[in-house]
């Protein structure tokens, strides 16, 4: 049976610039996927040709054994792949339910706000829901932004960095919540420095360096494989200077 | 010669004048964009002002011709200056509605003013060259025609050479790139914003100051310039200035050809045609940023 | 919200008897002429203040509404009661396939090609001489008799009943763009406009959405302007003047963006005080190009939507005004 989402040799290369170099992955429902590696090995990179804002220059994304890679995001997040951002994204202006409804709307669902207050209350947030998003703490707008996410209905749920910025307790949350959403059937991909959080929740690991795939993996095995703690430990300065 | 050539050729060198002044108008304009991210709509107005300036000065108070020129423009950057000192900088980081809107507002204000004081009538700047017509194989000139086009083409050369081989030009031009590595490495954006936005503003007062000699200047000038000038930066794509000074060349060039050769009126579709074709196949422009 | 059907109809009912109250024909002009910008404007509100683009084509369709139902009245002898609708529909086609080009490429391009679109349909207007008889444009249009089931035929010609041909027109437009923004495609436009990555990224269409806005606004235009043109009897390229474009964002900045009440009235607002101003032609727009720019930099939200919701209690404000 084919895998939810499967990555072929995703190659991405930015005028000279190759930023990823011929990934594989693929998740199944119910299972969370971390995606880990050094600043500017290509994370953000891969979610971004994952949800179609990025054109490969070579492979392919499957969806249910179909190619997405030439469909335009928004397509591609009514199809049930929808991510989060790295950088906060949130309609600030908006009352949470407003914004919350916008993925239930995409998918022209007959009870948007109801569907906003559900993922709110996924998340924690339904008692605040009459504030804006703008009125919100940060680790509250980062919880936001996984329930604007839920409300799309997502069979994949890509989370950039969802942890980071967050205190130990807030982090708890977030692993709580990715533990809940993996036990309701959805895959999950992350991309998350926090190791803690990475090598707790995660059922399999892929490690990317220099936009190559160079470990793939249970948590523990990858912990403990050389060329990851070599491309971790081995040289930072070299791999920050690559990052832009 | 044949008349056809002869014809064409006179067509052509029509065309090189006014080409010329778009492209001034457009690098100005482009700089503005690149730098300080403003589609500024105001933009013609600089060289709308150039030419009243001049023919104030000329005609009204009576200033040798030459020394007019240069403090008309001397004029218009420091009324460029104040507007970038009270409303530009605070458009810095607003976001493109409110930039646009701020330069739709200013470039009706100006226009009114100018109507104001100068009224609504064309104004010729009276020069004092002799308008007897110079014969080169057939293709008439006017020493007057060759005048401006010296003047123009010069500018256009001094221009590129401050943007390529002076510091502040550099660091006009890192800026476009990223603003955030521009400050970085100590450049100061502020500066940038000023110098940019003078410089701009200098260049199409020049182009207003030398053209109104030939073309008469009015009011609603500004507002056909700017658009002009918006066509060209289109077509030579957003930001570049190679692409501003091909792109005007073309535009006068083509427009010129169109004067001669199509039904009257039709000249001035010839760049927004363009434009749209451009947009279709060719969304980044015909040249490269930068 | 109890409060608010009552206002309406009040203020519908107040509307409803300006003829009978204003006798002057200039004031009943300019009553009429606001009525029409009223309908041109809720839909320039919908592309600029629901979906957030600055488009400065708007005029152009106006103009091109005009021209529409101007020619087909001087060329096929069709009534302003086909040519509306006619006009409204080829518009709003002529709007969808220059959307399908330039909505593609956002910011500040689409901003300049709206410019540029606009002064080239001028350019058709004055050039294209045998169609549209160029600067001389087309004079002779006529206002139709109104047919009504079970009452007849009524000349509507004077200003008192053209009065209510437009009223009636207003409250159509108004009623049928509040529909549109209280529905899940309004909501969708404040979701883009807000943050259209984000929204793209939840499944929205951005280039859909501000297609719809779009081709909706430029219908409307163009209804306004084949009422126009037939209430003048003349239609000239003048009318594709970028002043008419300036007064029409005017009219929506300083209204408030993005909550049609304030866009309306200020379309009301402005039709009057230029002309209240008409002594100091040049001044007045002086005066109006100061007023967009400090609007524009210290008041987003406008001014005259601002101050009702200042006046009007609390529990009466639209659910889209918070957003705008």
């Amino acid at each position: 049976m084919p895998a939810l989402l499967e990555g072929r040799g995703i190659a991405v290369r930015f005028g000279g610039v190759a930023a990823l170099k011929g990934v594989d992955l693929s998740v199944d429902p119910g299972e969370v996927l971390s995606v880990i590696g050094p600043n500017g090995a290509g994370k953000t990179t891969l979610f971004n040709v994952i949800t179609g804002r990025v054109r490969p220059t070579q492979g392919s994304v499957l969806y249910r054994a179909q190619p997405i890679d030439k469909l335009a995001p928004f397509r591609i997040a009514q199809l049930g792949v929808v991510r989060t951002f790295q950088k906060t994204e949130v309609f600030g202006a908006l009352p949470l339910v407003e914004g919350v409804a916008a993925g239930a709307l995409a998918r022209n669902d007959p009870d948007p706000a109801e569907r906003a207050r559900e993922a709110l209350a996924t998340v924690g947030l339904y008692g605040k829901a009459h504030l804006t998003a703008a009125q919100l703490s940060y680790g509250d707008q980062r919880l936001l932004e996984i329930a604007q996410a839920l409300a799309a209905d997502p069979k994949v749920l890509l989370l950039d960095e969802p942890a980071s910025g967050m205190n130990h307790q807030e982090s708890r949350r977030i692993v709580d919540l990715i533990v809940q959403l993996r036990a309701r059937g959805l895959a999950v991909i992350l991309v998350e420095h926090n190791m803690h959080v990475v090598m707790t929740i995660s059922d399999r690991v892929i490690v990317i360096n220099y936009g190559e795939k160079i470990a793939d993996g249970k948590p523990d095995h990858v912990r403990n494989d050389a060329r990851v703690i070599e491309a971790y430990l081995g040289a930072p300065q070299a791999a920050h200077a690559v990052a832009r | 010669m044949s008349a056809t050539i002869t014809i064409l050729a006179q067509h052509l060198l029509n065309g090189v004048l006014i080409g010329c002044a778009y492209a001034l108008i457009a690098m100005g304009l482009t700089m503005i964009f690149g730098v300080m991210n403003i589609a500024n709509f105001a933009h013609g107005e600089f060289y709308m002002l150039g030419g009243f300036v001049a023919f104030y000065l000329v005609s009204l108070m009576g200033l040798d011709y030459f020394a007019a020129l240069p403090l008309a423009v001397a004029i218009v950057v420091a009324l460029a200056i104040v507007l970038q000192h009270s409303i530009f900088r605070r458009l810095r980081e607003a976001p493109m509605m409110t930039t646009t809107l701020v330069t739709i507002g200013l470039s009706i204000l100006l226009e009114n003013a100018a109507l104001l004081l100068w009224g609504p009538q064309p104004q010729s700047i009276p020069t004092p060259f002799p308008t007897k017509p110079l014969s080169f194989f057939g293709v008439y000139t006017t020493p007057l025609y060759l005048f401006c086009m010296a003047v123009t083409a010069a500018l256009i050369v001094v221009g590129h050479v401050l943007i390529r081989r002076t510091r502040m030009g550099k660091a006009m031009r890192a800026t476009f790139q990223n603003k955030e590595s521009a400050a970085l490495v100590g450049i100061r954006i502020d500066r940038i914003y000023a110098y940019a936005f003078a410089f701009g503003a200098a260049l199409a007062a020049a182009a207003g100051a030398v053209l109104g000699g030939f073309i008469p200047v009015e009011p609603a000038t500004g507002g056909i310039i700017t658009l002009k000038a918006f066509v060209v930066v289109i077509l030579g794509g957003m930001g570049s200035f190679v692409g501003a000074i091909v792109g005007g060349l073309l535009l006068g060039l083509a427009e010129a050809l169109g004067a001669g050769y199509m039904p009257t009126g039709w000249k001035d579709a010839i760049g927004f045609f363009a434009v749209i074709l451009v947009l279709l196949f060719r969304p980044e422009g015909l040249f490269k940023r930068v | 919200m109890r409060g608010l059907p009552v206002a309406a109809a009040l203020i519908v009912v107040a509307l409803c008897a300006v003829p009978l109250v204003v006798h002057d024909e200039y004031f009943l002009h300019l009553f009429i002429v606001s009525g029409v910008f009223v309908i041109a404007v809720l839909g320039l509100d919908l592309i600029v203040g629901y979906v957030g683009q600055l488009s400065l084509a708007h005029a152009a369709f106006f103009a091109m509404g005009a021209y529409t139902s101007a020619l087909l009245f001087v060329r096929l002898k069709w009534s302003m009661w086909a040519g509306l609708p006619a006009a409204a529909l080829l518009v709003g086609l002529i709007a969808l396939v220059l959307g399908s080009v330039i909505l593609r490429t956002r910011g500040h391009r689409f901003i300049i090609i709206t410019v540029v679109f606009a002064e080239l349909m001028k350019l058709v207007a004055t050039n294209w001489v045998d169609m549209t008889r160029g600067f001389m444009g087309l004079p002779g249009l006529a206002v139709p008799p109104l047919w009504i089931p079970g009452i007849g035929t009524i000349d509507i010609t004077a200003k008192s009943h053209f009065y209510y041909v437009v009223l009636f027109a207003a409250i159509v437009a108004f009623l049928l763009c509040r529909a549109l923004v209280r529905s899940s495609v309004g909501h969708k436009f404040v979701l883009v406009r807000e943050n259209e990555p984000l929204a793209e990224s939840l499944g929205i269409s951005a280039f859909r959405y501000s297609m719809i806005a779009f081709v909706v606004g430029a219908a409307l235009a163009a209804a306004a302007g084949s009422l126009y043109a037939h209430y003048v009897g003349f239609v000239s390229p003048d009318l594709f003047n970028f002043s008419y474009v300036t007064i029409m964002l005017i009219m929506v900045i300083l209204g408030g963006k993005g909550t049609l009440v304030g866009p309306a009235l200020g379309a009301v607002i402005f039709t009057f005080l230029p002309e209240l101003l008409r002594e100091a032609s040049h001044w007045r727009m002086i005066v109006f190009a100061t007023i967009l720019i400090v609007a524009t930099l210290f008041m987003p939200k406008g001014i005259i939507f601002p101050l009702i919701t200042h006046l009007v209690p609390r529990n009466w404000r639209l659910r889209n005004a918070r957003a705008a």
